[in-house]
This record gives structure tokens, C-alpha cells and sequence, in this order.
């Protein structure tokens, strides 16, 4: 958290202050007022809630149907699944086992602090060498251009980063918008990547005995599949 | 008089401080069919692999994605071209050359290369799907600046198929169509991880087959593309993702067999359709011969490395995390695979690979003498035969002589994490 102190502070007015000394020193750049920020987000949240009020909820079921004729595969199927990972999991069990590997690709998170400042948090699964790999956070603030603006992390905080200190940064305010990004592989040898965007699944592809299926969208009514 | 001076100057700062607000670099030419083949035929006579050595854009560090979008970033840099990409960190502004982020600095090319720095922080493999599309595999769609692109690979998957052994994690990686000769060859150009100043790597095999749309060969999007479905871009094609299978006849002797799409008919069916003519066996080892003599010249620099972590460390054995840093298995498989491949379709008389790689030598020898470290060379011939021999240690607790072949492993205890 030293270090994070170490990041320049977007002031309510004038330019970014330093809060300590930091080899990071980042330019000057212009930022949204506090204000302008906390109207943005509220502006963004009313949208939000106003599309998901006049979508229609998007149904998995028609999916997991072209999922099992996609991959020849007799899939289980129930019109009440909800939209997320799990459903498409449980429904494919019996046919391609079970979820032997899920791990994370890469995660982006938002939070707005309470000064009304914005800071996103994105994780990333990079390589090092040809077998090895580590899980590198870093750390953003956000101009008035709502382009992320690198924020100095110590090598601990950003090689592979406790799940406490990433919690700790997703605290100090209230999370927009989380998105993220897993892939593995089921027993019975299918891979699969998927994204969860605020919770809701979004996109998934599993590919298996050299056909895959990937759909896209999911949390809108434009969700869309396609076989290949 | 004097207040005429005033007025002049206050005229001129106040026109200074409208255009304070500059652009990493102005565009006045817009994406077209005809810049995209400018931007392939740049990449295919100057994008090079001494690129980030020497010129303008020496000392660079870049990984493999770095690479790939600075090289787009460059062309449209020095051809007054907008450059857009899609926001990794979730955003929903783009990420384009009229940032104004760097206003402080006067110097335009200062603010590029800082800009090429930016975008190598936010920019990743994991984007580059954002930001292109997957292609036709044809001329007009594989050609020099095309992306080679594929996503980490876990355990159990087509890398651990190909090579077999224990691949645990492979991570992603991204290049750039260098070339296709008229044979239909691909050939590769770019970096590797870690980011580093380094020369870029050039390659001829396609080493892994895509499975993932987000992979594969794959086509820049364009500014104005991002309004678009991507099912309506140019060249827009998943074909690649279903390319693969063995040919199909009727024969009943293939009652059972196993039709999988696989990397060698796949590798097989791509060159067929970017090839204007056959290629002959001759230039087959000719360009089997100059992709190793590529990859075990690219090979100096990670077992340097090693062997320098080795040295710090004074006879103490590297933990799990440096030994898969500074191992070797990925690269050394593919060398030998390589190189089996020559054998195979070229190869002399013998017990064993080795022996019969010996009628290879012609081949190998066209590649200069490879130096492993300061005033010690090896000939390429020479490793091969070692390579093939399995008496190249990939073993980053292993001395640099073992490394390269030229002694027996150590008898260190260290424990081997493969």
C-alpha cells in the first residue's frame, strides 16, 4: 500500500500531486473533475439499467442445442439455465466430463473511488520463459480522454500479486464493471475459454475433436453462435 | 508601435496554447487497399529483424506482441496514418495516435516512442483479437504483415500433442507474416518473452495449428472497421479453423481411421493454397536448413541467460520458478523436430538420425558457425548431429558446454521440473 501511496493523486483541481517520492513520475495530463467522473458513471449505470430493462432476457437454452449438434454430442439441456459458465458445464458433464482446468486468462476490473477518481485494475496471465508464466497486474488511472494512465506497482504488488493486495485495491471503492477471462480443458479432452462480463457469461468456445463452437454476446439479445 | 507588438504577441502565444493540445503524431492519409499493401510490402523489405538494434528504433525492448503492434504503430507513424486499437483495460475510448498524452514533449518523435512504450504496457497477445480478425487463407489475406497469433496453451493441449512430454503451460505468443514464398512457405518474423532490446527472430514453421477464432492468421482492423462486424471485413474467413483433416477417400481401408484435423495436413493444406507452384525437395531443405539455423542462432540468447542465473547462483540448484524461466524444453523440441523432418524427406542411410543426418551436411553448412559465447562457436552441422543424438541439454542447471552438446550433463543433483 507504501507504494500504491507512492501514485500520483488525480487532485480535485490543478495538476496530478505526487504523494511521495517515486521513480514512476507520469506527465501531467488532464483529468476529468471528480464530478465529471461521478456524472459519467451515474450516466453509464442509468444506461445500463435502462437496456437491460427493455432486453429481453437472452436464453442459453437455444444455444447448449446448437452447442450438441455443433460437437455431435448429446448435451444435456433445460430451458430454465441461467446465463453463465456453470449452466454451459453442467450441460456438456455427461458428454465431455468433468472441468479439469479453469484457470484465469486475464481480468479487468473498474472501481471509482469516493474522491469520484477512477482507477482499473487489469490482471494478465504473461509469459516469462518457454514453460513459464506469471499472473502481472497492473495498475491504471483514468485521463479525461477515459484512457487508462499507468500507475507505478512495486515488483511485488505486480508479479503475481496476493489475492489480498487485489482485494485490498478493489476496496477502496465501488467496482463498475468486471470482466474476465478463463480457459481449461474438460477430462474428456475439449478446451474451453469463456468470458464473464459483471457476472453474466458473455462469451464461450469449446472446441473438441477438431470442431469448435463459440459464441459471442450473450449478456445482450444479439447473442450469437457460430460452428466451425 | 509597441502596442501593436503586444497585440502580436499575445496573438501568437494564444494561437501557441490552442495547439498545446497536440496528437502523438498528426494523420492525413487514411487506411486503404493500397496502404495495406504498402504497409506488407514495409513490412516484407524493412521491418527487419535488426529493427530494434540499429536506426531510429533501436533500443526498444520488446516481447513478442510488442512487436506485432509497434510495427503498425511505426508504419502509420511514418505515413501520417491513423493508428487505433481497442482499449485492453476495458475502456470504451480507443486507444489511438491523437492521445494527447504526451503534449509535454515538443519532440515528435519523442512522443512516438514514448507512445510505442505506452502501448507495449497496455497491449498484450491477449488483444490482439480486439483488434484483428481471422482471414481466407489466401495471397491476398496471408501476406507480409498478416498476424500469426496463437493464445496460451494449458496442459493437455495441441503444443503437449505435437511435442508430447509435459508441457504444463505454454504461454501465448504473436508474430508477423514476414513473407510467403511462391512455394506457398510462410515465413515468420518477431520477438519472444521476456520483452528485451533484442534482434527479432525469423522463422518458417508454423508450429501450431489454430483451434480458437481468436487465433490463427489474421488480418489488421482498420479505424473505421470497428463499426463493423468483423463477418463483413475483407478477406473475413474461419476457414483456417476447419482446415486440417486428411484427405478423404473412399477407400475402405480407412474404415476407423481417425479424421481429426491435425498440424501436419494442416500445415500441408496451407502452403498448398498460398503456393503458386510445388516446391522441390531441394528447397524444402534449403528452407528447413535456414529455419534451424534461425532458431538455434535464437537459442544463444536464452541459454546465455541461464547460464548466467547458473553462474550467480555458485553451485546452488535454481528453484522451479527460474528453471522453467531459463529452460529450454519448447524450443529444443522444435529444433529436433525440425530437423527430423529434413531427415525424413532427406536424410541418408543409418541406424539412427544422426547417421543418417550426415547426408544433411551440404544443408547445414550454409549457416554460419554459431557463437554460444565469447570466442566459442559451434558449426550448425555439428549441433544438429548432437541434437539428434539427444546430447543437447535443455537443463538450465546444466553447464554451458552441456547446453550446447559439447560436454556430458554435469552430475549436479538439482531437481528437473519437466
Amino acid at each position: 500500500m507504501g507504494s500504491i501511496a507512492a501514485a500520483v493523486l488525480f487532485s480535485r483541481s490543478g495538476p496530478p500531486v505526487e504523494t511521495s517520492a517515486s521513480d514512476e513520475i507520469r506527465t501531467a495530463i488532464p483529468q476529468a473533475t471528480p464530478e465529471q467522473s461521478a456524472k459519467t458513471s451515474l450516466a453509464q449505470d442509468a444506461q445500463a439499467t435502462e437496456s437491460s430493462m427493455t432486453t429481453a432476457k437472452p436464453s442459453l437454452a437455444n444455444h447448449l442445442r446448437e452447442l450438441g449438434a455443433c460437437l455431435s454430442i448429446h448435451n444435456t439441456l433445460r430451458d430454465d439455465k441461467e446465463n453463465n459458465f456453470e449452466s454451459v458445464v453442467a450441460s456438456v458433464r455427461s458428454e465431455l466430463g468433468d472441468l479439469e482446468a479453469d484457470s484465469l486468462d486475464w481480468k479487468n476490473t473498474h472501481v471509482v473511488l469516493p474522491s469520484g477518481e477512477k482507477r482499473r485494475l487489469r490482471l494478465e496471465i504473461e509469459g516469462t520463459g518457454e514453460q513459464s508464466t506469471i499472473r502481472r497486474l497492473k495498475y491504471y488511472g483514468v485521463d479525461a480522454d477515459d484512457l487508462p494512465v499507468p500507475l507505478p506497482l512495486s515488483k511485488e504488488q505486480s508479479i503475481n500479486p496476493s489475492d489480498t493486495f487485489l482485494a485490498s485495491l478493489e476496496k477502496e471503492g465501488r467496482i463498475t464493471l468486471q470482466e474476465e477471462a478463463r480457459r481449461g480443458f474438460f477430462a474428456g479432452g475439449a478446451e474451453v475459454y469463456h468470458v464473464e462480463k459483471d457476472g453474466v457469461l458473455s462469451e464461450f468456445e469449446i472446441s473438441y475433436q477438431g470442431k469448435s463452437f463459440k459464441c459471442s454476446d450473450l449478456e445482450t439479445s444479439q447473442g450469437r453462435c457460430q460452428c466451425f | 508601435m509597441k502596442k501593436a507588438l503586444r497585440r502580436c504577441i499575445f496573438a501568437v502565444s494564444f494561437v501557441t496554447s490552442l495547439s498545446a493540445t497536440a496528437s502523438v503524431w498528426e494523420d492525413s492519409e487514411t487506411w486503404s487497399p493500397a496502404w495495406e499493401q504498402k504497409y506488407s510490402e514495409w513490412i516484407s523489405q524493412s521491418f527487419n529483424e535488426d529493427f530494434f538494434m540499429v536506426g531510429k528504433y533501436q533500443g526498444i525492448p520488446t516481447d513478442c506482441a510488442d512487436a506485432v503492434y509497434m510495427s503498425r504503430a511505426i508504419f502509420a507513424y511514418e505515413n501520417k496514418l491513423p493508428f487505433v486499437i481497442k482499449d485492453p483495460t476495458g475502456g470504451s475510448s480507443k486507444l489511438t495516435n491523437k492521445m494527447s498524452r504526451f503534449d509535454s514533449e515538443a519532440d515528435e518523435f519523442k512522443r512516438v516512442r514514448k507512445f510505442l512504450l505506452f502501448l507495449a504496457d497496455v497491449a498484450s497477445t491477449k488483444s490482439l483479437p480486439n483488434d484483428s480478425y481471422p482471414v481466407s487463407i489466401k495471397r491476398d489475406y496471408v501476406r507480409p504483415g498478416a498476424i500469426w497469433s496463437r493464445p496460451r496453451i494449458t496442459k493437455d493441449n495441441v503444443f503437449r500433442r505435437i511435442f508430447g512430454g509435459t508441457v504444463q503451460e505454454d504461454p501465448g505468443h504473436a508474430e508477423l507474416v514476414k513473407d510467403v514464398s511462391d512455394t506457398g512457405a510462410v515465413f515468420l518474423i518477431g520477438s519472444t518473452v521476456p520483452q528485451a532490446v533484442r534482434k527479432l527472430i525469423s522463422t518458417s514453421s508454423l508450429v501450431f495449428m489454430p483451434v480458437e477464432q481468436s487465433t490463427g492468421l489474421r488480418a489488421w482492423m482498420a479505424p473505421e472497421q470497428y463499426s463493423l462486424k468483423k463477418e463483413e471485413l475483407p478477406g473475413y474467413s474461419l476457414e483456417q479453423f476447419s482446415m486440417g483433416k486428411p484427405e478423404e477417400n473412399f477407400s475402405s481401408d480407412n474404415v476407423g481411421r481417425n479424421t481429426q484435423r491435425n498440424i501436419t495436413d494442416w500445415t500441408r493444406e496451407v502452403q498448398g493454397r498460398l503456393a503458386l507452384r510445388s516446391e522441390s525437395k531441394e528447397e524444402n531443405l534449403n528452407r528447413q536448413a535456414q529455419n534451424v539455423c534461425n532458431l538455434v542462432n535464437a537459442r544463444v540468447e536464452a541459454v546465455t541467460k541461464g547460464n548466467n542465473y547458473r553462474k550467480k547462483l555458485d553451485g546452488d540448484c535454481m528453484d522451479r520458478d527460474a528453471y522453467d524461466a531459463f529452460s529450454t524444453p519448447s524450443r529444443d523440441k522444435r529444433i529436433k523436430a525440425t530437423l527430423s523432418d529434413m531427415v525424413d524427406s532427406g536424410g541418408g542411410f543409418g541406424f539412427s538420425s544422426a547417421q543418417r543426418a550426415k547426408k544433411l551436411k551440404s544443408y547445414l553448412d550454409k549457416c554460419a558457425d554459431i557463437e554460444y559465447a565469447p570466442g566459442k562457436k559451434i558449426s550448425l552441422y555439428e549441433y544438429s548431429l548432437k541434437a539428434l543424438a539427444n546430447d543437447v541439454s535443455s537443463n538450465p542447471n546444466d553447464s554451458l558446454e552441456a547446453r550446447w552438446g559439447m560436454a556430458e550433463p554435469g552430475s549436479n543433483k538439482c531437481p528437473r521440473y519437466e
